[in-house]
């Protein structure tokens, strides 16, 4: 089964995808979830505030110290903000249009800025908090139940991916018109519904069932209440030969022995979620 | 032991709930995959009601959709594909709500063709909303706001009209082959 | 340890009984093997005894001597590993995963920590503390999930098809881990097709059929599961017949039709080929291969050797680093189509049927190879019979029973007459009588059209007279 999972990796991989972690070390990685959403939500609202030419400027500044403070690049920040680009020059044209074009150039510009800065502490909070964070937080916030859908559906997005591309190749040589070319033809989508996803559906409900079977199997649901192990916890408290071995080894930053991998993308995503769960134990009501 | 394990104010089973888990990790998956190779506005749109109706065929119980919008918007911030931040969920909910409140009101709408079109079209529509809001918020020229609205929305409309169209052939093999209930509750 | 008593069980839709008197007995530290066609109930067995059939009929007693220590109704003394490790695993990395069933039934956290850490040892994971578990390779999956059930701190162990997954080496870690848990007094109750690697594990066998318990033994039924090493000792009449009249190997077959038979082309000629991975590395290291037009090749390889990617290079899904492929005379480039001329059947065909009939899934290759709808038709009964699934064309695909399904499958795929057939894990699932069958379909295309096969499993094939030449996989090279 390896080989499936390797060459999703490649293609993800050699894509460049936006958001996604940077393994550095800065204040703003070592700043806690919340933390983050607290700046991400001050900044936000500036963004919204700001009218005028200095005060935008001020907010962009701060923006700026938020995004390269978290040392993150340039080529990054590039790959995170080119969407907004569409957005912008749809919005300046529209200015443009409605008055004219020296006068509508500033104001959609000024909006156009101010909509991009919305969004970027957001992208900072992507880069810098790893999914294990993120689902540690999650995990105080939602109930249980709740949390234990989210968490089974993140865990089967790569078997998924590898089923998808399992049925995909197969229907490729029995005629389906699958490929990237082919879909370019909505006359070809009729074939992504039926050879791609009915046999896909089909898997997800038997996959469902196993899903369920072994969760019941395994007493989930039979108490309202349940207890909470921190395995990243205990695992300090093992003696040495039991650590993982799995940490790469690390020329990424201090940070890497905990995090491990250095994207956050499908492709090998997960491998750096060894601290999924709270660190203190409680019982929930 | 009798007793089945449910789901969010008894509503869904282990199973069900499950399932609409994994329409979520659809949604995050194909969300991925067209990111990689087409860069149109509002294409995600397509598979989002595509799986948001498929959610409601397969577990025929109104609030599923918004499970399925519910967790896929919180998986695509796990994964950091949520470049709007917390928006995304409303991007996801409010779609999945109009799927819900259209099953509501019309429970067999997943087998018709212009029953889905006309959801799809909806719950696409939903992204001008928050298009609207952000727009407002930012002092924009309502005069501006509209037209702008206008061109963000048109093109999530004709993908989820799409996606949605292709909902009603894929419930009804599927149900032939009794592997989803064919009656509503 | 566990008493069954006349057991019997219906499903909610079922007409026949799926299970019916079945009465049987494991003691602490005894490993009972329970075997029988697919089908024959083994599944709804270890669903019964765990307390999981809800809906339905169930009659009979179940006695376990170990009280349970929950309130709940809930048989925390029995642990169930289910067939497919894939999808029961539920955690995203190691530890949470064993944590899980501990933490549903409410044990304090630093008594979790020491089943965690017992069960890894017990599996043989240590050290797998928080890997992450889409790294596991097949058999550490499988170890898993008996350790997610071992950490409920189970009496009775029962497994449903443990090794269907497995390679060789996987199979001998699971037997050995296995047999400390026997010596350690846990009680298991293991079904499975497979009897072999449980052979000195196992102190009982038992054969059910339609629900019902054959025969017992001390021994394994090896009349029924022993297929002799070229066919010559086999004791198994059905295996006889099967072979008698199949597999002739290479140098017995006839002439092959002039046309068909491109003597001196090789039908698949592989050179230098080299793939790598990110984050993997190289996965296929150099190889040379070359089979000849009606060849019968058996890839043999551990899981994770590389057969998969060398069949999906060859197939022209996946590209090589470097190397060349030709296939049937064509060179395979990323714009060569090879539909119609390679078959590919995937491990699960679940993961190919989606027409509303049979007969239109057998169809649909020809369609769009665009052939006329008489040839249309008479090529898709004609694969359908090949298949033995004949009867079935009217059926509905995604309703029919995992082994009608696999033989849907191989029909669609054969459907457009492939030169080359590429069969990845044909077995995985199957049962013995589902396994010759399958050989003695794959041995007719040989004969009808000349069709070259290419079958990558981690089993040896039943009979090893079937393949023409075994070639063996090994960290990406060619043994």
């Amino acid at each position: 089964m390896r080989d499936h999972t390797a060459f999703r990796q490649r293609r993800i991989r050699t894509s460049d995808y936006a958001c996604q972690y940077m393994a550095v070390d800065s204040f703003v990685h070592r700043l806690g979830a919340g933390a983050k959403l607290l700046i991400g939500a001050l900044l936000g609202a500036a963004a919204v505030l700001a009218h005028e030419p200095w005060s935008l400027g001020v907010v962009l500044a701060l923006n700026a110290g938020y995004y390269f403070g978290a040392r993150l690049t340039l080529s990054g920040l590039w790959r995170d903000t080119r969407y907004l680009l569409v957005q912008s020059v749809i919005i300046m044209g529209l200015y443009a249009a409605r008055y004219g074009v020296p006068a509508g150039l500033w104001p959609g510009l000024q909006i156009a800025l101010q909509i991009g800065l919305f969004f970027v502490p957001g992208v900072v909070f992507l880069r810098t908090t790893q999914a294990s964070q993120m689902m540690r937080g999650l995990g105080k916030v939602l109930p249980y139940r709740l949390s234990f859908l989210v968490f089974t559906s993140f865990r089967f997005v790569p078997l998924f991916a590898r089923e998808i591309r399992q049925i995909a190749m197969a229907q490729r040589l029995r005629g389906a018109r699958l490929s990237g070319v082919d879909l370019l033809n909505p006359g070809n989508w009729r074939d992504m519904f039926h050879c791609l996803m009915i046999p896909l559906l089909v898997r997800a409900l038997k996959t469902s069932d196993e899903v369920a079977l072994s969760a019941e199997g395994r007493g989930f649901g039979i108490r309202p209440e349940r207890t909470y192990f921190d395995a990243l916890l205990a695992q300090k408290a093992l003696p040495d030969g039991d650590r993982d071995d799995d940490a790469p080894s690390g020329s990424i930053g201090p940070q890497a022995s905990v995090c491990g991998s250095t994207d956050r993308s499908a492709g090998s995503k997960a491998s750096g979620r060894g601290v999924a769960r709270r660190m203190t134990s409680r019982e929930d009501p | 032991m009798t007793r089945d394990i449910r789901f969010l104010g008894r509503r869904f089973t282990l199973r069900e709930a499950l399932l609409l888990g994994f329409c979520a990790t659809f949604i995050v998956l194909t969300r991925a995959a067209l990111r990689l190779h087409f860069s149109l506005p509002g294409h995600s749109m397509f598979f989002l009601t595509f799986f948001l109706l498929m959610a409601r065929g397969c577990v025929p119980k109104i609030g599923a959709a918004t499970l399925v919008g519910v967790i896929s918007g919180l998986v695509c911030m796990l994964l950091g594909m949520a470049k709007l931040g917390p928006l995304i969920v409303a991007n996801f909910i409010l779609p999945a709500m109009v799927v819900d409140l259209a099953g509501f009101a019309y429970p067999r709408m997943v087998r018709s063709y212009i029953a889905c079109l006309l959801v799809g079209v909806i719950a696409s529509a939903t992204k001008g909303v928050t298009g609207i809001l952000l727009d407002y918020l930012m002092g924009m020229d309502p005069d501006v706001v509209v037209r702008h609205v206008f061109i963000a929305t048109i093109a999530s409309a004709i993908f989820g009209a799409l996606g949605a169209f292709m909902v009603p052939p894929v419930i009804r093999r599927l149900q032939a082959n009794d592997l989803i209930p064919s009656s509503e509750r | 340890m566990l008493r069954v008593k006349l057991l019997s069980y219906t499903y909610e839709r079922g007409r026949a009984p799926a299970l019916s008197d079945v009465s049987l007995t494991v003691g602490a530290g005894e490993c009972l093997c329970v075997t029988g066609q697919s089908g024959c109930g083994k599944t709804t067995l270890l669903l019964a005894i765990k307390g999981l059939l809800h809906k339905g009929s169930l009659t009979g007693d179940i006695e376990l001597d170990a009280p349970d220590r929950c309130q709940e109704p809930f048989r925390d003394s029995v642990g169930l590993v289910f067939q497919n490790a894939e999808t029961q695993i539920l955690c995203s990395t190691v530890a949470e995963e064993l944590a899980f069933g501990p933490e549903n039934l409410c044990v304090p956290p630093d008594e979790i920590g020491r089943r965690v850490h017992s069960s890894l040892e017990s599996v043989r994971l240590t050290g797998f503390w928080s890997r992450n578990v889409e790294r596991l390779s097949a058999g550490q999956k499988q170890r898993l999930a008996i350790g997610s059930v071992l950490s409920m701190s189970p009496r009775l162990l029962l497994l449903d098809e443990p090794t269907s997954q497995l390679d060789a080496p996987g199979k001998a870690e699971l037997a050995a881990v296995l047999r400390d848990l026997k010596r350690r007094g846990y009680a298991l109750l293991i079904a499975e097709h497979d009897l072999k690697p449980f052979e000195d594990l196992a102190d009982r066998f038992l054969v059910m059929e339609d629900g019902r318990i054959l025969s017992e033994s001390n021994r394994i039924p090896i009349e029924r599961f022993e297929f002799g090493a070229s066919g010559a000792s086999s004791t198994n009449s059905d295996a006889r017949r099967a072979t008698e009249h199949c597999w002739k190997p290479r140098a017995q077959l006839g002439r092959l039709d002039g046309d068909k038979a491109r003597r001196n082309e090789p039908a698949v000629a592989t050179d230098g080929l080299h793939l790598s991975y990110p984050g993997v590395g190289e996965v296929l290291k150099g190889i040379d291969l070359s089979v000849v037009q009606g060849e019968r090749i058996h890839l043999h390889g551990q899981n994770g050797s590389g057969k998969s990617s060398l069949l999906a290079c060859i197939a022209g899904a996946v590209r090589p680093d470097s190397g060349s492929i030709t296939v049937a005379g064509k060179k395979v480039t990323p714009r060569v189509s090879l539909f119609g001329k390679v078959g590919y059947l995937l491990q699960n065909p679940q993961r190919q049927l989606f027409e509303d009939t049979v007969h239109e899934e057998v169809a649909f290759s020809l369609k769009r190879l665009r052939l006329p709808a008489s040839a249309v038709d008479r090529q898709a009964t004609e694969a359908l019979e090949t298949c033995e699934a004949g009867h079935l064309a009217t059926r509905l695909p995604l309703s029919l029973s995992f082994g009608e399904q696999h033989r849907v499958a191989l029909a669609s795929v054969l459907a457009p007459r492939p030169e080359l057939l590429l069969l990845d894990e044909p077995f995985s699932g199957l049962d013995l009588q589902q396994r010759i069958r399958l050989l003695r379909i794959l041995s007719s295309l040989r004969d009808r059209y000349g069709t070259t096969v290419l079958m990558a499993s981690h089993d040896l094939v039943l009979d090893p007279s079937w393949s023409d030449r075994r070639l063996t996989l090994e960290n990406g090279t060619l043994a």
